[in-house]
């Protein structure tokens, strides 16, 4: 197995916040990981270091094998094009078109004023590419279509398929699911996984609905207070409900 | 003993009514001004009768030879008012696209900015003063500016027209910009994207609608600045109101009045269209047999309508442009500059700095010129916008709930309150005829309306009070009735479902809840009402306008220019004053 993720004793501050401490583990390439835990536990930090968008204050952190606090300015966006990052709300301009928010995956790596010319006369080649996408998560009728007027199920495809045309080997995503019901979330489960495994990319999710995560994901990291709590194919009940035990004063204060 | 309970809203109103009344008093109203003469009130009458018959044919009983028949001749004044308008807007889109970015921090933030620091930084405020300068001088004050500079000449009166206009567009493109959610610009970013690039395809997409909106709007005031810019001297529109009035002939003024008011209404209506075009959801008629390429692409969505206007717009600029006299041949070049160099490096240089050569001496003689004259016609003009903009308010906030859609439908708020059919017709008719009300006012030119007034019931302050307070009314009616249309309204809904009536929702759900946004309009106009106000006593009262055109006049440039620095400086006050309340407000 290639690792493409090596956290070693990761520990990340904000001012007086320890958002992460301690955290060991590796993610190789191809795996599914569901990360998991109360609000505040450090996923959405976890994430972003992964995405090299925050740097550890103390530990090490490698990404496909290189140290990322070593890496210059031009390989860390080497770097960030090989990850694909979708945020919770998407992160989709919403009066743009399907194709044009799917060009938009590449804008890390394209030349400005080529991205403008691909935005107003894309070629046959880009264009079938992207249709070729949006088959794979199943809206291919949608290429012209403004993102606006897409469903919330449909709009998460379509940012799935900008990580795609990204030509990333990890996709992060940010509790891409919160916001719709669970039938939508357990599909971009599905649709999630059946791409890892063809394509052999990894997915790191993190996702506030456990019974989805304990079913549908093979690997589950669970944080509290920033530590790590398991990382395992199926957690315990007793280690589940250890991690999201608050005492009821800490609720109130929340 | 019974408790008070007053709040602030009540306050605020209470001292708006104070207010009010300090500045009428001040403004000359206290004595038998107060009221108007009562052979104003002949005249106003026959002015209101004549608009029931309005002139086919020239009114004067002899006219040379050669006049054009009148109907071409109004047809050529509205059409040189509509290029003036077209060929000014479209230079202001240049600078309002190219200051609004530069001026906005949603694009700095994204630019090299950090790195490059200091010098954009500097650039930045550079842009951010030339904005607020351009604006806080009006549009009439820059035409007499640069027509005394550059002599009559259509290049002068479009640049005349485009320097506060751009100037506008840019102050407001930029704040449109800056209201741009910003998440996905940063999302972007975090995935490698230049920061321009980023923001070219976020903010700017986003924001396309509003900056679209906002431009096809300030298009419908250069119409009326255009008009209004006959009053020095080019044969606009305004022109032939001006010597109509002169002439007395009554109902050819209403023939042009009426010419005005069906234009703006026209290009409202157009603009309501494009408007549409561009935020409309466009949808393919067609549905495609497969989901291939090929087939998607035969059926994608098409927006022909939105691209035949965008070329009919482009056309038509470029028109307004070349068609009749070029603006830029009328009298030679060399010419040109040298009465430009002449004006700006001896007429506008104060008199006894040309006398001596030496600055020092400039400041006895501009103190001088405060102290005699400029201090109080700085005040009255502030008596005069600030009263203008209060009547306005309270009036519009009074008249709203007779004027709005949603209150007065037979369903009001879309709560059933079991009202008959014949108080929902009732309604129905108020409502139409006080939004009618609104949409006249607002499309008069307030210095027109004061004119007009002016002339019939001679120069006290209540003209120009009233003409730039009628205008306002319809400009706030307009936005309140939009907020109170296009949002929720979830407690008053509720309040008319528990028995309320409709006036009773308006003023004890509705306005509580809304009152901050009510406010911001307050200020927003506020702002623009100084800066008319300025202009408005070249009609005749003893404001700065009136000093200006005066001084102007006299052939005093040095003086002319001083005042209109001086309006300059108050509108600058105020927008200051304006915006840190608005911020304030928003927050």
């Amino acid at each position: 197995m290639v690792v493409v993720f090596q956290l070693d004793h990761i520990s990340k501050a904000f001012q007086q916040t320890q958002a992460l401490s301690d955290v060991s583990l590796d993610i190789d390439k191809g795996e599914m990981v569901a990360l998991i835990g109360p609000s505040g536990s450090g996923k959405t930090t976890l994430l972003k270091l992964l995405n090299a968008q925050h740097m550890p204050t103390s530990g090490r952190l490698a990404v496909d094998g290189a140290d990322i606090e070593s890496l210059s300015r031009s390989s860390l966006k080497q770097v960030r094009q090989q990850i694909a990052y979708i945020p919770q709300d998407l992160g989709l301009v919403p009066n743009l078109k399907v194709f044009q928010n799917i060009l938009l995956g590449k804008i890390g790596s394209t030349a400005s004023w080529s991205l403008i010319r691909q935005f107003f006369f894309p070629t046959q080649a880009e264009l079938t590419a992207i249709h070729s996408i949006l088959e794979d998560v199943g809206i291919p009728e949608k290429l012209y279509q403004q993102t606006s007027s897409l469903s919330g199920g449909q709009q998460q495809r379509v940012a799935v398929a900008r990580a795609l045309y990204q030509n990333a080997h990890t996709i992060l995503a940010d509790e891409p699911v919160s916001a719709v019901d669970p039938a939508r979330a357990r599909s971009l489960v599905t649709l999630l996984s059946e791409i890892s495994a063809e394509k052999n990319i990894s997915v790191i999710m993190s996702i506030h609905n456990t019974d989805i995560a304990t079913a549908m994901f093979p690997r589950i990291i669970g944080l509290k207070s920033g530590h790590l709590a398991f990382d395992t194919a199926s957690p315990t009940e007793e280690a589940m409900a250890d991690l999201y035990l608050i005492p009821d004063q800490q609720i109130t204060e929340a | 003993m019974k408790q008070v309970h007053i709040g602030n809203r009540v306050l605020f109103t209470a001292f708006l009514v104070l207010l009010l009344g300090w500045c009428l008093f001040n403004s000359g109203l206290a004595g038998k001004d107060f009221l108007p003469n009562p052979y104003g009130i002949s005249l106003f009458q026959k002015f209101l009768a004549a608009a029931f018959q309005p002139a086919l044919d020239y009114q004067a009983d002899w006219v040379p030879d050669d006049a054009p028949p009148f109907f071409i001749k109004v047809v050529s004044s509205l059409w040189l008012t509509i290029k003036y308008a077209t060929c000014a807007i479209s230079l202001s889109l240049v600078v309002g696209v190219l200051f609004g970015t530069l001026a906005s921090q949603s694009w700095w933030h994204t630019s090299s900015y950090r790195q490059t620091g200091f010098l954009l930084r500097s650039l930045r405020r550079v842009v951010r003063v030339l904005i607020t300068a351009g604006r806080s001088i009006h549009e009439l004050l820059w035409a007499m500016l640069l027509v005394t500079a550059l002599g009559t000449s259509p290049l002068a009166i479009i640049v005349a027209l485009a320097i506060p206009y751009g100037s506008t567009l840019a102050k407001v493109f930029s704040e449109i910009l800056d209201e741009q959610p910003t998440h996905t610009k940063d999302y972007l970013l975090t995935q490698g994207g230049h920061g321009t690039t980023a923001w070219l395809f976020t903010i700017v997409p986003s924001a396309l609608p509003d900056l679209v909106s906002y431009a096809l709007y300030r298009f419908e005031c250069a119409i009326r600045s255009a008009a209004i810019l006959g009053f020095v001297g080019i044969p606009t529109l305004g022109y032939h109101i001006q010597t109509a009035m002169g002439d007395f002939h009554l109902y050819e003024i209403w023939t042009l009045l009426y010419t005005l008011l069906a234009t703006i209404l026209i290009v409202e209506f157009l603009s309501n269209r494009v408007r549409r075009l561009i935020t409309k959801e466009k949808i393919s008629t067609t549905r495609p047999q497969d989901h291939s390429l090929a087939e998607i692409t035969r059926h994608r969505p098409k927006a022909r309508a939105l691209h035949l206007s965008v070329a009919i717009i482009v056309v038509f600029i470029v028109f307004a442009w070349v068609q009749g006299e070029s603006p830029f041949s009328d009298v030679p070049w060399e010419k040109r500059m040298t009465n430009l160099e002449r004006f700006l490096t001896k007429e506008l240089m104060p008199y006894p700095v040309q006398q001596s050569g030496d600055w020092a001496d400039a400041l006895p003689w501009a103190g001088e010129l405060l102290a005699e004259k400029g201090f109080t016609a700085g005040l009255q003009t502030f008596y005069l916008g600030t009263a203008a903009i209060i009547l306005a308010f309270l009036a519009s906030l009074i008249t709203l709930p007779l004027a709005s859609k949603r209150l007065n439908q037979s369903q009001p708020l879309e709560i059933n309150i079991g009202s008959s059919r014949l108080l929902a017709i009732v309604g129905a008719v108020h409502s139409l005829f006080h939004r009618l009300i609104y949409i006249v006012t607002r499309a008069m030119p307030e210095y027109l309306l004061a004119f007009l007034l002016v002339q019939i019931f001679g120069p006290t302050a209540w003209p120009l009070i009233l003409g730039l307070a009628l205008h306002n009314y319809g400009i706030v009616g307009r936005l309140g009735g939009e907020l109170i249309d296009n949002s929720n309204l979830r407690e008053a809904k509720v309040q008319l479902a528990h028995g309320s009536s409709t006036m009773g929702t308006y003023f004890f759900s509705i306005l509580p809840a809304y009152f901050n946004r009510f406010l911001l309009y307050f200020f927003y106009r506020w702002e623009t009402c100084i800066r008319d106000a300025t202009v408005l006593g070249i009609l005749g009262i003893t404001s700065l306008g009136f000093l200006i055109s005066d001084a102007s006049a006299r052939d005093h440039n040095d003086e002319m220019f001083f005042f209109i620095l001086v309006g300059a400086a108050i509108v600058m006050l105020g927008d200051f004053a304006s915006d840190a309340v608005r911020g304030k407000l928003r927050g």
